[in-house]
């Protein structure tokens, strides 16, 4: 998945990356919400900014890893909660990598609104199988991709101004 | 620098194809909600105990049944096309505490006792799967 050889410091920006991105997903974790799928989603804010500054691969690095890892933290590994958020993750990602190379150009904040919508595909096609949903699924997903959009511009605003202030690296 | 602060200045940094995409959206979700948010009635209700079905019930005949589950006796009681679980011999009774049902895809689960009711008929419904996920 990774490049065959990456440099040292290539290796320590994505590990602090990774730490950040667990740390902004499990601080979120705790935050209580009105719907239980509903999140801001601040962890693939992350993903996005590793995207546009290093590339697709160390972004799916990033938010496999990020997955995992806030799996085990949490004691979810293995179970339902990781199969969607690991669904959501990759989904989104590969959203953010096709969106940032859109024809008619869209902005961080629209490449953001796409990550944040294809999360949502992502997770409730992974739920629909698992829990035989399928009826409750249709009522649930235009809810939740309504919501997709301004969470995913809250997010986006968010990569915007940190890429802007960030020296490049 | 001091990007971002104001939905205003939020609004102007977006490409036209960024509002397109946002339309799109919320218009596919607007129609989608449309479409799914008419639940409808359910025609009879299906009874699980330990994940294999004791009964068939039509909500149209107003009637009480006792089931027997994995802790105890439950009671269901049937009235003007909605069911309810009325008696259970669980810890907690949740499943009493849900009341009664009516749409299709509706469902009252007693845990401890393995029953599940799960009500059929109609294409969908209007009640929203919860869980916990992070």
């Amino acid at each position: 998945m990774m490049h065959p050889s990456i440099s040292a410091r290539t290796a320590a920006r994505l590990g602090i990356l990774v730490s950040i991105a667990v740390t902004l997903q499990i601080a979120e974790s705790m935050i209580p919400r009105p719907l239980p799928w509903l999140r801001l989603g601040l962890a693939n804010a992350v993903t996005l900014l590793v995207l546009v500054r290093m590339g697709f691969r160390s972004a799916l690095a990033v938010a496999l890893l990020r997955v995992v890892l806030c799996a085990l933290l949490l004691g979810t590994f293995g179970g339902p909660a990781f199969l969607l958020s690991a669904s959501g993750a990759l989904l989104a990602t590969l959203a953010m990598a096709f969106a940032l190379r859109a024809a008619p150009p869209l902005s961080l904040l629209g490449v953001s609104v796409a990550g944040s919508a294809a999360h949502v595909i992502g997770q409730l096609a992974a739920i629909s199988p698992l829990l035989r949903l399928g009826s409750s699924v249709a009522v649930l997903a235009p809810i939740l991709l309504a919501t997709a959009v301004p969470l995913g511009l809250v997010t986006g605003a968010f990569v915007l101004a940190v890429h802007r202030r960030v020296a490049p690296w | 620098m001091k990007a971002l602060q104001t939905p205003g200045k939020l609004w102007r940094t977006m490409t036209a194809a960024d509002r397109i995409l946002c339309g799109a959206i919320l218009s596919a979700s607007l129609i989608g909600m449309l479409f799914a948010r008419t639940p409808s009635k359910g025609s009879s209700a299906a009874i699980f105990v330990a994940r294999e079905e004791r009964m068939h019930l039509p909500l149209d005949e107003d009637r009480r049944v006792e089931i027997r589950g994995a802790l105890g006796p439950l009671a269901l009681q049937v009235r003007a096309g909605s069911i309810a679980v009325v008696q259970s011999e669980c810890p907690n009774r949740l499943c009493v505490e849900m009341g009664w049902k009516r749409s299709a895809g509706g469902v009252i689960a007693c845990v401890p006792n393995q029953v599940l009711v799960r009500i059929e008929g109609g294409p969908s419904n209007g009640s929203l799967p919860d869980g916990v996920s992070r």
